[in-house]
Formats: C-alpha cells, structure tokens, sequence
C-alpha cells in the first residue's frame, strides 16, 4: 500500500511538473467539504436557493450568504454548518428532469435512505414517511441533508424533510409525487408561487416567516405526517408539529 | 506531441480553479458500458480543474483554449471546441447495437444484428465477428461486418403445463463477440427470457406455454396482449400491470401477476409481515453477492458478468430491473469496485442489487396465495444456478433420484408418501411450511433447492443449507443431518439403530461419500466420490460391496412371496398382513435391507447380521 502511495505521488509530481503552466484539479469525485463562513447561530441548512440559519432563540430565522460551489451541472446538495459544511453533486443520488414546457419528470426521486417512503411536497419542501426498511438490500448510508425524526404516535414509522429537493430549472414549478404511477415519480408542472425562501410578496405559509423579505421555514423538528399526529393547538406544517397561532 | 494522462493520475493532483475557464460535461453515452477512468485529455495545459467518476467528467478549460481531446478505450475519439465550447458533450462506444430485442427473439428464429458506428474512424473499419459463448450456430456477416446473421437453436427443455421455465442453459443464449480495430464489443442473443415457472411475469417478458389452446381470459387494465403461437406452443407477452387470466383449451386457468422490479415494495419485513424471512436473508450472501463485489471484496470480481445473477431484473428487458433503471438514470453501465462503490450506487440501484425478493418471489407482486407453492420449483434456483460450466447445482440435480422422487402419482398425492417425496410436503413434514399441495397435481417438481436449503431460514453455513436438529449425527456430519430427515429410519440402514456405524463419523456424513463430482454445483449429483473412500480410511484399497447380500434378500423376500421392483419399492406397497410372527419380524428386517440400495456398503456388518437374522427365521439354511 505505501509502495503504492508513492509511486502515485511520484507519478503525480511528474504529471504536475510536466507542464510549465501546471494544472489544477480537485480531489474528490462525490462528496467535499464546502465550507459556509457566513453560517451563524445553531444550526444551517439550504432552503431552495436560499442559507438560513437558525438561533439562537427558538423562533430565530435569518438569511445568511451562500458560500460559492464549483460549477456542477446539476448543483448541489448540501448539510452541516459553517466549517463543517459537505456537498455532494446532485447527479449522484437521483436522475435528472426530463421536461417539455409545461412538465417537468423525474422518474427516480432522492429518498432518505434505501427503506420505503411515500413522499409529498408542500411548498417546495419534501416531507417523507417510512415504514420499513427494504428488505433483501444491504442498507447504505442514508443520503445526505435530511431532517428525520420519528413519527407521532406510530411504533416504527419516520418523518424526513428535506428542504432544498432536487427541482427543476427557471423557477416556478410546483412539484408533486405521482403516487399512481410507477415507481412514485416526481412531477412539476409550469407554476406556483414557488418554494419556500421566495419572496415574502402574497404571504408565507403556515410553518414559515418572513425574514430578509424571504418565507423562511422554522427550523424542523420532524415528527408529523398530518395534523392528527400533532397536539391539542398544533399542527403540522412540513413534517413539524407547531403551534397555531391564537 | 505529449501524450494525455490518466484521469485516475490527474485526479490525484488536488487544486481549485482560480483562472477563467469554461465548465465542459464530458459523459459516457447512456448504456455504452464506457468507463471514462481511463480517459486521456490533451493537452493536459489546458486544464484548471476536474472533477471525475466512471461515466461523467466535469472540466474546467483554461479560457483561450483552442480545443481539447478526449481518448477513452473503447470509445471514438472525442474533440471538443472550446471556443463555442457545448456545454456537454458525450463519448460514443467505437461500435454499439442498433435497437431491436436480442433478449428474446424466439427459439429456432432466424435473427441479425446490428451495429452503429460512433465515429467515421469505426466506419471505414472492418468488423469480424466470432461466437464465444453459447452452443455453437452458424454466423453470416454482411456491410463489411456491421450485419450478422444467425438462427437461434430449437428448445430444448421440458414443457410441463403452463409457464415453461427456462434457465440460462435452456434459454437458447449465445455470445458473440465483435472486434474492429483493436476494440471489441460482446453482444448476447437469447430465444428467451428466463422464467422461473412462477406466475408472476415481469412487464413485456415473453414466455412460452404448455398445455394446448391458450387464450387470455381476462386482461389487466389497458392490456391488450393476446396469445401468440410460437411452433407447438402458445406464446404470452404482457403488455400491462395487473392480473391477467390465461385459460387453455379444457378450461384451465392460469392466473398471472405482473409488475415490475421497481414497482413492488420491499417492506416484506415490516413487523406484522415477514420479519424473521427479512432478518435472515439481509445475512447471506445471496443478498449481499453485487455489494461486496462492488466493494472489491470478491477477488476478481466481473460486474457486467455479474448482472444478470446478482443483480434484479433480466438485461435487456424493460423489467424495472437493475440494468433499465440504471440508463434510466442516464448512467452508462459500467460499474468500477472499491471500498465506497455501493454506498456511491444511486439508491435505485442500491435496492436492485443483489438476488432480491424480487429475484425468487417477483419480479411484479408475489402471486395469489393459491399459487405460491410454485416458488418451490427448483425452476426458480434455475434461473441462475443451471448455467454450467459456471454453475452446475440443477442440472447435476436433475440427474438424481431426488429431482424424480414424485414421479408417481401416489409419492405426491397420498399424505404419508409427501413427507419425503415432495419439497411441499417435506417442508411440512420438519414444520416450516404449511403443506396446502399444489393446485396442479400432476406437476412432477421432486425433492428441490428448498428443501434442503433455506434462503431466509435457519440455515448453517454460507451455502444456506437448511439447520436441523442434531438428532444421532455427530457434529462433524452436521451438514447432512437434513439428510437423515428421510434418509433414515425406514430407508437407510446406516441410521437406522442407536449405535451409527462407522460410515456416520465420515466428515460432513452423507455429503462426505455422496460428494458428486468436483466443480462448482456439479456435486448436486450426489454420486459417490471413491477417490475420497481411497484418501481416508480406506487407503489400502475400498473394499467391494459385498455382492451376495442384493441376491440373498432377493432369496429371503421369495419366501415372503415378494420380488423387488424398482418402480414399486416394499415400502409403497400394501402388504398383506402376516400373521407369524417370526415372519412377521422377517419382513420387517428385509423391508429395511430392501429400501436401502447401498445396505451393502453403508454397513456391511450391519447389514449381514440382519439378513442373517431374517434368513434363520424363514428357516433358510
């Protein structure tokens, strides 16, 4: 092995020093670390196109800058916070959309994890619900960026958010899951008042707040599926249970 | 002029981009099976940055580049001008197939094939051909080798009624190999897609029926598919999801299930299902085969060799399988290995690669309950484990009493005879299944793959061969005790009595003699090995099979007024009752002696001591 590491290296100096004006390149094929300086507060995450960070009071919601990404076809997709922030090419985790004018498709959606999930989209932000796990699949990581908790009132069952899902380009789309066809595709159709972190214009919805003129979702804190699995004065808003304003 | 370095090479020299560039896609077609880890781009100067995975490189060109090349093995040279630089642009295969369906093309049916060439270099290049798998046919080439011509081999398989199951050896499937100018392209043709026998089809998979006058009783919703002859037979190929309900000509039905790979759930193992089958199979190497191979844990590994068996789904077809939803993610099919190559698999793949439920129970939902005994053919096994010389398991199977153990319509009807002649009734008999009896009596599928092995049961060892209780059998010979389950007691003398005789302390028992030939699955044949006999105890010479014991037990039963008959053996038969007891015990000894073929040689000893028991009490000198 470190006879191995050496030749590579060797042959990387020679490779590198081959030419006068010396190429550069990136290491990593998947995933890399991207770090966000401008993140604050307790935690970060990407909302549509848009950084919000959360804290450090518990209905704190502010707009941060977004540090810049290599150019990527399909963009990225990012978790964690400040330094720590990783990114991954979208084109690794699902397909790409195949799109005529007013449709767009995407035959193999992002899921959590290698389990089953039945999925929809409320305002831009995927809200998944999973029973079980695949059986006969060796079970991998789960994918990277989503807000899991475990689902009210059920034995076995997990809510996931993610809240910056694969889209189509030139927004506004409104995305939903075709649980009738095969195989649960993703469909946008030319639309809609466009994801959350869009701006504040004609109202944010029930879950979200206006900051920076963004509809900013609060930070999740997933564990509902419907408004049933909420408390007395709650309800669920993007796979959280919040309260309802009096 | 300097010649371009290796991706792999130019990955390892880690910058970022600062100067003006132009972002550039270079990616493998769709399907190609082209792996751009060995891509050479030039001129390397050119370059500011790379991002790069098996079938998709992102480049960052220095602004002012006139242009670059791309030179992939395998692949038509590629140049991209950087000034009006696309924004993609994609590697064509030196030589691909032009469309058409060589996964099923019929059996005795002429067929071509076609190729495309991806550049004007592969054009103007001559293209041999040479068959390189598969029984030998006859090749015509045509245009300079872009047309070959061939007739695929007649069926050669049983044709029970119903679905006729088909394997990778009975399949019709031959490999033909395409060279031009130094590259190579392998194309497979096959008369069929395999099938298991099970009623459960995969969308737009052909297979072949036994039985006269089929037709399609009811169809699934918006299926217009209809029955087709193909020679003797009638041909069904769906063409929608659902039930769908084929009859013959006396009435018949045949209920079918089909789906896809994708479309069914796998949440078999929720908690109110089949959680203890779930936890079993996540264990073996049935499920795990594609992952650690993926991860470079198999040495040598082949995926592409590996798909059609390691993978869901039948190449070719559009079954929701691995290799259809792979281009459906626009991937180009190949697949490198390393430590994090499944956990980099889109999870699509993730959970069609591996033998999945889907393999053995689909691929569309698992059928009626009236029809899920037919998952006990071992047809379903043969879907993968009938490809000799690879692997040997049921065709070495075939040949054994055991796959012919229910030919008699008495062994699979009569309750007492099930236990041992039929995998149903076996099962039922060492409590694993319910015994409901197939809903086609007269299908003969013997003592199979499931009743000795157990995919998601208790099993003891990597092979999934099924665990019993201990029972007489030494831990040593722990592999046969499913053996003895039959083999004992009534039928073998070697178990019969408290003490096992030396025979039974053989290392792995009955498989320790009974090891069939050597090569992967052909041990399946259970013949004995006497080479083995010669390298252990017997190393002196094994000894004959004393000869005279077939001939006195013959002498003793003619005093009972009872011959041996192979096709009728004593313990099938309704003997009348004896009323001496001394003959009584007589035939007791000499039903044992009878229905053991080997008493001879599984305990001599034994053996003439009874006899020799049996002979004084019918007075025989």
């Amino acid at each position: 092995m470190q006879v191995a590491r050496a030749l590579l290296f060797a042959g990387c100096l020679v490779a590198c020093s081959r030419d006068e004006a010396r190429p550069r390149f990136e290491l990593g094929v998947r995933r890399m670390a991207v770090p966000a300086p401008a993140d604050v507060g307790r935690a970060c995450s990407d909302v549509a196109d848009t950084r919000v960070c959360w804290g450090p009071g518990p209905t704190d919601v502010r707009r941060v800058e977004r540090a810049g990404r290599p150019q990527s076809e399909r963009g990225w997709r990012c978790a964690g916070q400040g330094k720590d922030q990783r990114c991954e090419d979208r084109r690794f985790a699902s397909d790409a959309f195949t799109c005529n004018d007013a449709q767009c498709t995407q035959r193999h959606p992002r899921m959590p994890d290698d389990g089953e999930w039945e999925c929809a989209d409320l305002d831009g932000v995927v809200v998944c619900r999973g029973w079980a796990q695949a059986a006969g699949v060796v079970q991998a990581p789960p994918d990277l960026g989503w807000y899991c908790g475990a689902r009210a009132g059920t034995q076995h069952e997990r809510v996931c958010v993610d809240l910056a899902p694969d889209r189509p380009p030139h927004e506004p789309w409104n995305c939903s899951f075709s649980h009738e066809s095969e195989g649960a595709p993703r469909l946008c159709q030319r639309g809609g008042a466009g994801p959350l972190g869009r701006e504040c214009a004609g109202g944010c919805p029930f879950g979200s707040v206006c900051a920076a003129d963004r509809c900013l979702p609060l930070e999740p804190a997933p564990g509902c599926w419907i408004d049933k699995d909420c408390g007395a004065g709650q309800k669920c808003a993007h796979g959280s249970c919040r309260e309802v304003p009096r | 002029m300097k010649r371009g370095l290796p991706l792999a090479l130019l990955a390892a020299c880690s910058s970022s981009p600062t100067e003006p560039s132009v972002h550039v896609v270079v990616r493998a077609e769709v399907g190609s099976q082209i792996s751009l880890a060995q891509s050479q781009i030039e001129p390397t100067s050119a370059l500011v940055g790379m991002r790069s995975a098996a079938d998709q490189i992102d480049l960052q060109i220095r602004a002012g580049t006139p242009t670059v090349s791309v030179k992939t093995p395998g692949a038509c040279p590629l140049e991209i001008a950087v000034a009006d630089a696309p924004a993609k642009a994609t590697v064509k295969p030196w030589l691909s197939v032009a469309g058409g369906d060589l996964a099923q093309i019929g059996f005795d049916t002429p067929f071509s094939v076609t190729l495309t060439p991806g550049c004007r270099e592969a054009l103007t290049a001559k293209v041999e051909w040479k068959q390189t798998g598969g029984d030998p046919i006859e090749l015509i080439t045509e245009n300079n080798g872009f047309v070959v011509r061939g007739r695929t081999r007649p069926l050669d398989a049983a044709v029970p009624w119903g679905i006729v199951p088909l394997s990778p050896r009975t399949r019709g499937e031959v490999e033909l190999t395409a060279t031009s100018a130094g590259h190579t392209l392998k194309v497979r043709v096959s008369a069929a897609a395999r099938a298991s026998g099970l009623p459960s089809l995969a969308l737009s998979q052909r297979v072949l029926l036994g039985g006269a006058g089929w037709r399609v009783k009811d169809h699934a919703k918006g299926g217009k598919a209809e029955i087709t002859q193909h020679g003797p037979l009638g041909a069904f190929q769906p063409d929608a999801r659902g039930r769908w309900v084929l009859a013959d000509g006396d009435g018949r039905e045949l209920s079918l299930v089909v789906g896809t790979h994708t479309d069914t759930l796998l949440d078999c193992g929720r908690s109110d299902c089949h959680a203890g089958a779930a936890g079993a199979a996540q264990g073996t190497r049935m499920t795990q085969v594609f992952e650690r191979g993926l991860r470079g844990q198999i040495p040598r590994y082949d995926v592409a060799c590996a798909l059609p068996c390691h993978t869901a789904g039948e190449p070719g077809l559009p079954d929701g399988g691995f290799t259809q939803v792979a281009r459906e993610l626009g991937l180009s099919g190949h697949f490198t290995t390393g430590p994090e190559a499944w956990n980099e698999l889109p999870r699509p793949l993730r959970r069609l690669g591996g033998v999945t439920c889907t393999a053995c129970h689909g691929p569309g939902a698992i059928p009626e309950p009236a029809a899920r005994w037919a998952v006990l053919r071992s047809d379903v096994c043969a879907t993968c484990h009938d490809a000799p010389p690879r692997y040997g398991h049921v065709q070495a199977w075939s040949a054994t009493r055991m796959a012919r153990a229910d030919r008699d319509d008495r062994a699979r009807k009569t309750e007492g005879c099930r236990g041992c002649h039929t995998t149903a009734g076996f099962l039922a008999k060492i409590g694993v299944r319910k015994d409901a009896g197939p809903p086609t009596p007269d299908l003969q599928l013997g003592i199979g793959c499931a009743a000795c092995h157990a995919p998601h049961g208790e099993h003891l060892d990597r092979a999934l061969l099924r665990a019993r209780p201990a029972g007489k059998l030494p831990d040593s010979a722990r592999v046969s005790r499913v053996c003895i389950e039959c083999h004992a007691a009534t039928t073998t003398l070697l178990f019969e009595h408290d003490a096992p005789g030396a025979h039974a302390a053989v290392p792995k028992g009955c498989v320790g003699c009974h090891a069939g030939e050597a090569g992967r699955g052909k041990n399946h044949g259970f013949q004995v090995d006497r080479a083995r006999c010669g390298r252990g105890c017997h190393a002196e010479g094994v000894p004959k099979a004393d000869a005279s014991i077939p001939q006195r037990i013959e002498v003793a039963l003619s005093k009972l007024g009872l011959k041996r008959d192979a096709a009728q053996p004593l313990h099938a038969r309704e003997l009348a009752k004896v009323a001496d007891p001394k003959r009584r015990r007589a035939l007791e000894l000499l039903q044992l002696l009878a229905a053991d073929p080997a008493a001879a040689s599984h305990d001599a000893k034994r053996a003439r001591a009874l006899l020799g028991e049996a002979e004084g009490l019918l007075g025989i000198e």
